[in-house]
């Protein structure tokens, strides 16, 4: 008798222990701010041993900042290109080709912008349609091609270049120059590409077309070359250019909505929202491990977001309305502003 | 009963006439075009009509839907239009409350920094076509002018005169400064005749996308360098001038019909 007592208040004083004492939830996302680096010309010269960590642009300014985030140098150009290893500056002259201490690897005589997607350099002059690549170690012409319509997408990865184009196209070109697919997605009433993506692999390619359906349209290469293999009507009406990326390892597409994002899963194509308000302008994979951040611009009311693997909000956060960039290095996320670069810290514990 | 039908057809035909032209207007001052379509541009034809920009308002050349803008790089934005026709208005600071329906004459936003470009694409044939063809004609314009011509072999560059004596052989007939501005007449045709006998031929129509780049239709359809030597100047390359005597004649059509047309007396031996 006296030890079921025992037992029967040792089992109450279990139960109110773990309904009533927090537990400890495993590890969590600790986010912390680290340091504020000026945007500006700080009138010193880099050594050429430092080594650069991140780069960062707003407008017409951009830094090079080292593992500290302090600013190892500042460039000023209406026109310009920037790469951790490279940075392209478009002036009366030509295209100056730089090392990020200033130093000039090349001068191509072409004028235009000059277009930057994962380490790869375009210059595009949008009044003659022209587009080239261009090799940023030493600054030769990769190809040259003209395109009647304007181009409105432009993603690239090495030995694959993705143009959309206003008249419906895109274009899918190697490094030689050569189309390794012309593809029109068709379907709606005003044909025109409005967003595209390449996976990292380059053997997917998501694109945002038309108006009248607005549509997402997903290609895969197969065997005898690319293949839609999924579509669907994303009830847009974007006159814009439309953000999309391929997210997680390239296991989803992530595009922008009214007033969310829809992700989708490559295997079984299903669709789920974020909620985002506003224009999606930055997704970056992996801040830290299995997260996702989003940057939002919502009319002066900007948004950073932190997601787990399963989309969960672990972290979100208002920002100034004048935040061009964030920008990711190692655990930093560095939230470019104005003239001001706010380095916040993640880490898990 | 005839001449019935025949009154019904011509007034019909000339109100749908009517019509188209009064569907359309000029984007901007004519007295501001300062490049016309088909012209050299840093080593490509020029797209479409250059305007010169003093922060003036640009108008949409005819009612249609705005189907993209664009602020990065130069500032873009595109007009479809009913008859298969899309505009676009490149240089051009936009109207922010712009709808998505625009009509004839509305305007779209402030010219940009020194020029602003329009262009017209015809969807149906995938070309850019010479904006000044489907834009109401222009009056009080002057002539378009004849400009320089000159005879070149090798090193030998010979300005045409009156009467020119000059060896036989292959040579070169380079014309600059035959493009216009402001309210001077856009020439649309250039034509090159050897002793009556048509040597060449350039139409300013279109442009369009070929295997080798983009190609301007004269009808025949010729790269830049088919059309413009290196400085930018239109030439009619290989032309074979035998011994004797004879006309060269060069006339230029220009946007609203007019023929100009200026001859030199070659000597040949």
């Amino acid at each position: 008798m006296k030890q079921r007592g025992v037992f029967l208040i040792g089992l109450i004083l279990i139960t109110v222990y773990y309904f009533l004492f927090p537990r400890g939830s495993g590890k969590e996302l600790i986010v912390s701010p680290d340091s504020l680096t000026i945007l500006e010309a700080t009138g010193s010269t880099v050594s050429s041993s430092s080594t650069t960590a991140s780069v960062i642009r707003n407008g017409n300014n951009a830094g090079y900042l080292d593992s500290d985030h302090e600013l190892l140098n500042f460039f000023k150009a209406e026109r310009m290109a920037v790469d951790q290893h490279w940075i392209a500056v478009s002036g009366d002259n030509g295209l100056s080709l730089m090392e990020p201490d200033g130093r000039l690897i090349s001068r191509i005589p072409d004028t235009g912008y000059p277009v930057t997607r994962n380490g790869q350099l375009f210059l595009y002059r949008n009044d003659s349609g022209t587009l080239s690549k261009i090799n940023p170690q030493n600054g030769r012409r990769l190809w040259t091609k003209e395109f009647i319509s304007p181009i409105t997408v432009l993603d690239g990865i090495p030995g694959k270049t993705l143009v959309g184009l206003l008249d419906g196209r895109m274009e899918l070109i190697d490094d030689t120059g050569k189309a390794l697919l012309d593809y029109s997605p068709g379907g709606s009433r005003v044909e025109a590409v409005y967003g595209g993506a390449l996976s990292g692999d380059g053997s997917k390619i998501a694109l945002i077309s038309g108006l009248d359906p607005q549509r997402f349209v997903l290609l895969e290469e197969r065997k005898n070359g690319y293949r839609p293999v999924a579509h669907h009507d994303t009830g847009t009406d974007f006159r814009r250019l439309v953000s999309i990326d391929f997210i997680r390892n390239d296991r989803q597409v992530l595009y922008e909505n009214n007033g969310y994002v829809n992700v989708v899963n490559l295997n079984d194509y299903g669709i789920h929202p974020l909620n985002l308000s506003g224009r999606l302008v930055n997704v970056i994979d992996n801040p830290v491990r299995d997260t996702l951040l989003l940057f939002g611009k919502d009319e002066g009311n900007d948004t950073m977001k932190i997601l787990t693997r399963h989309d969960i909000t672990l972290f979100e956060s208002s920002l100034p309305s004048d935040t061009a960039e964030i920008v990711r290095d190692r655990d930093y996320a560095l939230i470019v502003s104005g003239n001001s670069i706010a380095v916040l810290g993640f880490s898990i514990r | 009963m005839n001449k019935v039908i025949r009154f019904l057809l011509v007034s019909f035909t000339l109100s749908v006439v009517v019509f188209t032209v009064d569907s359309r207007e000029w984007p901007d001052n004519p007295a501001y075009v300062q490049e016309p379509f088909g012209a050299a541009r840093g080593g490509h034809f020029s797209r479409g009509l250059s305007f010169l920009s003093e922060g003036q308002r640009v108008r949409s050349w005819s009612g249609g839907e705005v189907i993209w803008t664009s602020d990065s790089g130069d500032g873009l934005l595109v007009v479809e239009h009913e008859d298969g026709f899309r505009s676009s208005y490149s240089g051009i600071e936009m109207r922010p409350d712009l709808s998505r329906n625009v009509s004839r004459g509305e305007w779209l936003g402030y010219a940009g920094e020194d020029s602003w470009l329009f262009e017209i694409t015809d969807i149906k044939q995938s070309r850019i076509v010479d904006p000044i063809t489907l834009l109401p004609s222009r009056t009080n314009i002057s002539s378009a002018p004849v400009g320089i011509v000159e005879l070149v072999n090798g090193n030998r560059h010979l300005e045409l005169m009156d009467e020119v004596e000059l060896p036989p052989g292959r040579w070169t007939v380079v014309v600059s400064d035959f493009l216009s501005s402001g309210l001077i007449a856009i020439p649309v045709e250039v034509s090159l005749f050897w002793v009556g006998e048509s040597i060449g031929s350039l139409r300013f129509d279109a442009l369009e996308e070929s295997d080798n780049g983009v190609v301007l239709k004269t009808p025949e359809p010729f790269l830049f360098q088919h059309v413009y030597n290196p400085d930018g100047q239109l030439w009619f390359p290989d032309v074979l001038l035998n011994a004797g005597k004879g006309t060269l004649e060069l006339r230029i059509r220009d946007e609203i019909g007019r023929v100009v047309s200026r001859s030199w007396k070659l000597t040949v031996r």
